[in-house]
């Protein structure tokens, strides 16, 4: 029998934001996270494994809840709670969690995801490679379209639903672009500049991750007022940080003429930080690792 | 002629008694004891053939005359009093007598309590290990079953619902009551009647062997259990252990009110660990975790079976709590799932296989839907993605290639179904009772399409509740794993057969709503194929929307039509002629909106008799043309 080989990456931290989540739902989520915890350190992939929310909820009633689920006989060596009082988003969340403490493997994941007993194994095997500077688990039952490689996994960028960060790669790049970025597109940035600082993105077919997404009925993709107003906002503004102020103004352009209230308050706040010098730094000029096509970031296997 | 003087034969109660009593090889000399020996007909046949003393016990006076004239010892003795009973037993039986066996032929229904004079055999019995030979009607047979769902409840002079029973025995209570009396069961010979003397009136449409409410009933009979044409229960019990069971059998639970929700049923052969991973993740995903989860492994080798049982040890210990592995060995891919599901026991039983994915609210809506609509099948709707393999290191891993597809339908439509299955399986449950207590079963003869099967025979009878929520991916799998691929058309389509052959063979039950629909279809193919031509206003006869609703909206449509149609509109002056020449006030148009459907078919009818409309019809046709 040939062994595993597996690499020995010391100790994790498992960052999530919180936002006005369901109990038994977040309960339901330690108790996933906490048996692949269990399995990574009977492998020896980790050594030690601690849980943080932070919630931007308008209150801290879910505090009773996370405290509830740590305990002796837990995997995670700690569950932390902290309680932001204001709406940071998912970048400045994230990045405040980070300022808590250290490790040298961070997961950012949403808190809806239920991972598979062997997601943490499987996502920590790809960094025997020290050129890999994310790991993304496959979502599931809908699994995200965009193309990988099939024998290296190397792909466009990682969703931060379910995603395994080394600490030095985190550090090196001081974090999410909160300033730019509030709910989406954080992770296509944050993943472009992990690529421009010369490491891989690698998707991790075999470490599934619940999400817990639904299709509308027929079929149909129904997407909330958030998803809606800030993807619209971020598309732009991801395009003119990476150096496609071109692309920008055409989706701006399209969002005025669309009559759609949402789009058109996404591209008056958009036009709002460009008068106001609010705009990201630029990055990537010579398109070395951005990808926009098919209002994409990655060419996708097939469309949704 | 006494009623319960019966004659011996060898196709009836006493002739399977006897046959039973032969497989003991009774010792010459030995004693025969009958309780409840009525006239003894058996008498004359067991001393002749085996050389055994018959002794007969009865509080029948006539009975007992009619054996003593014969030269048989015949005794009172009242089974009410066992104390006294077993007296007299020991009494008459010479010491150290050895017993042959013990008989009770259609006795015990006529007791208050069975259970102890049971005991008293038992007694008798336990120390030589004698046989007890037993037979009592059938209180569940076809005709019985079928007069009640009509109310009748007939009791005769005797028969199987003889005036003076005081037990009723279904199979499953008379085994329940010998068990508890400390007897087990060694052989059975049951007498079957086609028909029994239940069969009457024949006529009854529960009754005539051709009338298709019998044909549905007599089947659904056979289905349950194999004993609907059983007369008589005629078994063979050896003294057993004693039981301290207090009374005759009842159901002492009505419903199991913590039974779970449901079981899910996966089968899996264990070669795609990888998918089977993914599909438990679904499931200990879910928003309702009120479900338990049966792997049947089939035709696991040791490896395979000791890989799914690491992907159960790798759960967490609330989900791996509620999940078991069954192995089955040989037979086809209904085999799992039949093992599957008779190991169930939520009150819902729902297959998956080893690859399918399920949404979080996958069990949260089949619940919701048996709130609103419990005992039918449930279902919601599957959405179906391209999916394949690609090797990646050493292992296998799935990958979607195309973009959801709804290619079933959101609503369960059974004559649509009739054609095909438009139901993946794990995107609908059925109510357990249909396998524990019906006798359903996935069809073992057939190699595909066995989900189908099963779904058309159960959901005309349980009927099917949709929900047009999401709930199931189906994957498709491209890199040819996936029984299309394994099985050729023609064995599809032979198994296709064989299910209509089955289905069309039996009577079929239509839900509430199909003569509308069927009705439609047939006119819709009759206008398609050119046989009939139908004008607007014979539609609205023909076409009728039943549903109240529909129907009224169709009627104002029609009635809004005609007011102001060219034909209307143009002898308007010409009524109005007519009503100065009558003296007839003006009339006001009806309100439309406020009319019900006896007013609106009320005003449509004057129309289209008036004698205004009737003079435009050259037009209306010209227009036609």
């Amino acid at each position: 029998m040939v062994a595993d080989l597996l690499p020995r990456l010391g100790r994790l931290r498992v960052h999530s934001i919180l936002y006005g989540n369901e109990p038994h739902r977040i309960i339901q989520a330690v108790a996933h996270l906490e048996r692949a915890a269990h399995i990574a350190l009977q492998r020896g992939v980790f050594d030690k494994i601690e849980l943080a929310y932070g919630d931007c909820s308008p209150n801290d009633d879910l505090r009773e809840t996370v405290l509830a689920q740590a305990g002796e006989a837990s995997s995670l060596a700690a569950v932390e709670y902290h309680f932001f009082d204001e709406n940071l988003g998912s970048a400045h969340g994230h990045n405040r969690l980070l300022d808590v403490a250290s490790s040298e493997f961070v997961i950012i994941m949403n808190p809806d995801i239920m991972m598979a007993p062997n997601a943490i194994v499987e996502l920590a095997r790809v960094f025997s490679d020290q050129r890999v500077g994310m790991a993304e688990a496959k979502q599931l039952p809908i699994e995200h379209p965009k193309h990988y490689d099939p024998a290296t996994g190397d792909t466009s960028w990682a969703a931060t639903a379910c995603t395994l960060i080394p600490r030095e790669v985190i550090n090196k790049l001081e974090g999410f672009d909160h300033r730019t970025f509030f709910l989406y597109c954080d992770d296509v940035d944050f993943s472009w500049r992990v690529k421009l600082a010369g490491y891989r993105v690698v998707y991790c077919p075999a470490a599934a991750a619940f999400h817990d997404k639904r299709l509308g009925d027929g079929g149909e993709w129904s997407i909330g007022w958030a998803e809606k107003y800030y993807s619209a906002e971020a598309a732009m503004l991801l395009a003119y940080k990476y150096s496609r102020q071109d692309l920008a103004e055409e989706i701006h352009a399209y969002f005025k003429k669309s009559g759609d209230e949402v789009w058109l308050k996404a591209a008056d706040e958009y036009a709002r930080r460009k008068s106001a010098g609010e705009l990201p730094v630029q990055l990537d000029a010579a398109h070395k690792v951005a990808v926009f096509t098919n209002n994409a970031y990655a060419n996708h296997r097939f469309a949704m | 002629m006494e009623i319960y003087d019966n004659s011996f034969s060898d196709g009836n109660v006493y002739g399977h008694i006897a046959s039973l009593f032969a497989r003991f090889e009774p010792a010459e000399g030995s004693y025969f004891l009958d309780f409840g020996c009525g006239f003894g007909r058996l008498a004359e046949v067991v001393e002749s053939r085996h050389g055994v003393k018959y002794v007969g016990f009865d509080i029948n006076q006539p009975g007992l005359d009619s054996l003593r004239a014969r030269g048989f010892a015949a005794y009172y003795a009242d089974l009410g009093d066992v104390d006294a009973a077993l007296e007299l037993v020991r009494s008459v039986l010479p010491e150290g007598a050895a017993i042959a066996a013990l008989c009770t032929i259609d006795t015990l229904e006529h007791l208050p309590d069975p259970l102890a004079a049971l005991r008293l055999y038992a007694r008798l019995g336990r120390q030589q290990s004698v046989p007890l030979l037993v037979s009592v009607p059938n209180v569940a047979h076809t005709d019985i079953g079928a007069k009640l769902t009509v109310g009748r409840f007939d009791y005769t002079e005797a028969g199987l619902l003889d005036h003076t029973h005081m037990q009723y025995f279904t199979s499953d209570r008379f085994t329940s009551l010998m068990k508890d009396g400390g007897w087990h069961e060694v052989h059975r010979q049951d007498v079957s009647l086609l028909r029994s003397d239940q069969h009457f009136p024949a006529q009854l449409p529960v009754l005539a062997p051709k009338a298709p409410l019998a044909g549905l009933l007599a089947g659904l009979r056979l289905q349950a259990d194999p004993y609907g044409y059983v007369n008589q229960f005629v078994r063979a019990y050896l003294p057993g252990p004693e039981t301290s069971k207090a009374h005759v059998p009842f159901v002492e639970s009505r419903e199991n009110g913590q039974s779970r929700f449901l079981s899910v049923v996966i089968r899996t052969v264990g070669r795609r660990i990888e998918t089977l991973r993914e599909s438990l993740l679904c499931l200990s995903a879910q928003t309702s975790q009120d479900f338990e989860v049966i792997i049947a492994g089939h035709n696991l080798d040791v490896e395979r079976q000791i890989a799914v049982e690491q992907l159960i040890d790798e759960l967490q210990a609330g989900v791996r709590e509620r999940v078991r592995l069954i192995t089955i060995d040989g037979g086809g891919r209904s085999a799992p799932l039949n093992a599957g599901f008779m190991a169930a026991e939520g009150r819902y039983v729902v297959a998956f296989d080893d690859d399918d994915l399920v949404f979080g609210n996958w069990v949260e809506t089949f619940k919701n839907l048996e709130e609103g609509n419990p005992g039918q099948l449930l279902r919601a709707t599957a959405a179906a993605q391209d999916w394949d393999r690609i090797r990646r290191g050493g292992s296998t891993v799935s990958r979607s290639i195309s973009g959801m597809r709804m290619l079933y339908p959101d609503r369960f439509e059974l004559i649509a179904h009739l054609v095909e299955n438009r139901t993946p399986l794990h995107s609908i449950a059925f109510p357990r009772v249909l396998f524990s207590d019906l006798g359903y079963r996935f069809d073992p003869g057939l190699s595909t399409a066995e989900d189908w099967d099963l779904i058309i025979r159960v959901a005309p009878l349980s009927g099917v509740a949709s929900s047009t929520a999401v709930t199931a991916l189906y994957r498709l799998w491209k890199c040819g794993d996936n029984s299309a691929s394994a099985h050729d058309q023609f064995e599809w389509q032979s198994n296709y057969f064989k299910t209509l052959k089955k289905i069309n063979a039996t009577p079929l039950l239509l839900p509430a709503g199909a003569v509308v629909k069927l009705r439609q279809m047939y006119l819709t193919l009759e206008r398609l194929q050119g046989t009939v031509e139908l004008d607007v206003d014979s539609a609205i006869l023909v076409d009728q929307q039943v549903e109240d609703v529909a129907r009224l909206e169709q009627l104002r449509v029609r009635y809004h039509e005609l007011i102001n149609s060219f034909s209307w509109q143009m002898t308007g002056p010409l009524r109005q002629i007519l009503r100065v020449l009558r003296r007839q006030p003006r009339p006001q148009n009806p309100k439309i909106w406020m009319m019900n459907e006896q007013d609106l078919e009320f005003h449509i009818r004057q129309i289209l008799s008036s004698s205004s409309w009737r003079l435009t019809r050259i037009l209306r046709s010209l227009r036609r043309k």
